[in-house]
């Protein structure tokens, strides 16, 4: 390189200015919590002609391989994947959308330039993941037998009862302090747990036959690179002034159970279900992702600043034991209101499972004889229905209160302002109390739907095929006879909050919620 | 529930993702040279190095095993993820499992 980029670099910091024709309160336009030092610690430097050449040549190699894939049609990828990508591609471009939104706000409101700047390239980088995802989202509906899905992604991660899950935990890093959403979003999201995601499964992308997707999670990877290292020049600045640090603290009480319970959850659920040539479990790539790399050689160190281990790390030890296995409960128990087909784990996976988890059948074992029961549409039985209905969803992370298991769960309910409201876990309800403006106005799928008939649901989604009246969802890839709006009608399934019966048995006082 | 919370040791190793190819593997040949206690493993799309304590890359180290010329912009397209604390230079990387 013939000229210094650490000298340019410099430089260019030196240009920095401060207006003098608004205040500096105008200026930032919104407040933070946080004392943010003139001087900031460095992130990735990367001078702004550098990250183009860079990111252009990240896209050509990219889009070399969706434009040859899009030629050549030769994989024949797995239909596990390519089925549970309509789902997870329609949340994780949405997700990547309003990270590129937060980056924006943080740079508006977090003041030291070299914090800014990367805040800003970290902008870019989110509009470039929510194109790639789209790209992906656009190639798999044109290559794949079965479109239906994926046409209709983006719409789902507005309005799938499942996509509140991530809808929550986004909105959460768009409306909390600015400040706080880098210390959640840059050091616990995109360090703890994206290379969870795109390191670790872009091996199953590549064994179910999708190398689109590989290309696209190791490329988007290669920019959180720089993030990680906005997260951790974003903390060590804040850790230059002690009164940060029991803010900091607190901040890491709260993510490190958001983060687990709004991402992890879900990836893990992806990992050991969505995968069929099955190599890691979503268990062991937690022990190797999070625990080893992301607390053991990260978090551990920030003790010497006086950060101790986050309140809710033993919760999210005794969750994430189960947590894979009961997400699949409601995801597979709750078919009809999804938009892919499904394909149930056969008999060896359920050894596969019994064996990477211990007693995994004794309490899962039923609910899958029961679901592999209830398929057929002339039969009529819906398995959602006849395990007792769907579940009450916690007000925080929207998802249902059976966790860690729902023979044992920790849900629980809280009176708040006159409503009855659920809560996953001790952990939630706790992050609820701290700031109840920030989670009460979260419409639930109960909010918007008790009381109707689950196929006017289906029909107001919108989740069905071109000839109006067949689900895109289907409870197995090649049902005889494909489940129809008719058959769902037949089942006279009324959406019934459980938090009804709750508040009328309770009187209004707290009560531990139960699984159903 | 079934388990105690697992005890979390603090690690010193540091390391890298990078996107599997002929970069990746002249980038690993270096590192292979220079740390006798790497561990280098290939998976389907990305090679995983991992190093005790401390790694660096040295840009022209790998141009000259590539056997063209090499700039750091390109390296970073392949370097997919990493452990530990990054430096970033014009022409090497450093990773370190030190804090600050």
């Amino acid at each position: 390189m013939a000229r210094s980029l650490s000298k340019a670099y410099e430089r260019v910091k030196n240009i920095d200015w401060e207006p003098t024709y608004i205040s500096a309160a105008d200026k930032y336009v919104e407040p933070t919590r946080f004392f943010l030092p003139k001087k900031a610690v460095d992130p990735f430097k990367t001078f702004i002609r550098e990250y183009f050449v860079m990111e252009r040549e990240k896209e050509s190699r990219h889009y070399a391989l969706l434009e040859a894939a899009g030629r050549l049609q030769a994989s024949n990828p797995e239909p596990r994947w390519m089925e549970g990508m309509k789902f997870a591609l329609s949340n994780l471009s949405a997700i990547e959308y309003s990270a590129g939104r937060q980056m924006g706000r943080m740079a508006r409101v977090v003041a030291p330039m070299e914090l800014r700047q990367g805040y800003m390239m970290q902008v870019l980088d989110e509009m470039r993941h929510t194109q790639l995802e789209m790209n992906v989202l656009r190639h798999h509906m044109r290559s794949w037998r079965d479109p239906n899905g994926y046409d209709i992604a983006l719409k789902a991660a507005g309005n799938s009862v499942g996509a509140g899950i991530f809808r929550s935990l986004s909105e959460d890093f768009t409306t909390c302090d600015a400040v706080e959403t880098s210390l959640g979003l840059q050091v616990f999201i995109e360090t703890a747990y994206s290379n969870m995601f795109f390191v670790g499964l872009s091996t199953a992308a590549v064994q179910s036959g999708d190398q689109v997707m590989a290309s696209t999670m190791l490329t988007i990877q290669s920019d959180e690179s720089r993030h990680m290292a906005n997260g951790y020049a974003t903390l060590m600045t804040l850790l230059q002034d002690d009164r940060n640090i029991p803010l900091i603290q607190k901040a890491f009480d709260k993510w490190t159970w958001r983060g687990h319970m709004g991402f992890e959850v879900g990836l893990s659920l992806f990992a050991d279900y969505f995968v069929k040539h099955k190599t890691q479990s979503a268990k062991e790539m937690s022990r190797q992702w999070l625990l080893e790399d992301f607390y053991g050689g990260f978090y551990k160190k920030l003790e010497k600043y006086g950060i101790k281990e986050p309140r809710w790390l033993p919760d999210v030890m005794r969750n994430g034991e189960w947590a894979s296995h009961t997400a699949a409960v409601y995801l597979f128990g709750a078919w009809p209101v999804f938009y892919h087909r499904y394909d149930p784990i056969d008999e060896r996976e359920m050894e596969w499972f019994e064996k990477k988890y211990p007693g995994w059948y004794g309490y899962y074992g039923k609910f899958w004889e029961a679901y592999r029961q209830m398929t057929d549409a002339d039969a009529g039985m819906l398995v959602t229905k006849e395990l007792g209905g769907l579940p009450a969803f916690c007000q925080v992370c929207q998802l249902p209160w059976i966790f860690p298991r729902p023979d044992a769960s920790t849900g629980c309910t809280m009176q708040h302002e006159g409503r009855m409201l659920a809560f996953c876990s001790p952990a939630c309800k706790s992050i609820f109390e701290d700031d109840p403006n920030h989670y009460q106005g979260f419409k639930s799928f109960y909010d918007l739907y008790d009381g109707c008939d689950l196929a006017d649901v289906i029909q107001n989604l919108g989740y069905l095929r071109d000839d109006g009246k067949t689900l895109m969802a289907q409870p197995l890839l090649e049902p005889k006879r494909m489940w129809t709006i008719d058959d769902i009608r037949r089942c006279h399934y009324e959406v019934a909050s459980p938090l009804k019966n709750i508040a009328a048995q309770a009187g209004g006082g707290a009560s531990n919620g139960g699984t159903n | 529930m079934s388990s105690e919370t697992p005890h979390i040791e603090e690690r010193d190793n540091v390391g890298v993702k990078l996107i599997a190819g002929e970069e990746a593997d002249a980038a690993a040949a270096t590192v292979a040279a220079s740390y006798p206690d790497a561990v280098i493993e290939h998976y389907p799309a990305y090679i995983s190095i991992e190093v005790p304590k401390r790694v660096t890359f040295e840009i022209e180290r790998i141009a000259e095993q590539l056997g063209r010329p090499y700039d750091m912009p390109t390296f970073l397209v392949i370097l997919s993820s990493y452990n530990g604390r990054i430096n970033v230079e014009d022409n090497r990387i450093t990773i370190s499992s030190e804090l600050g």
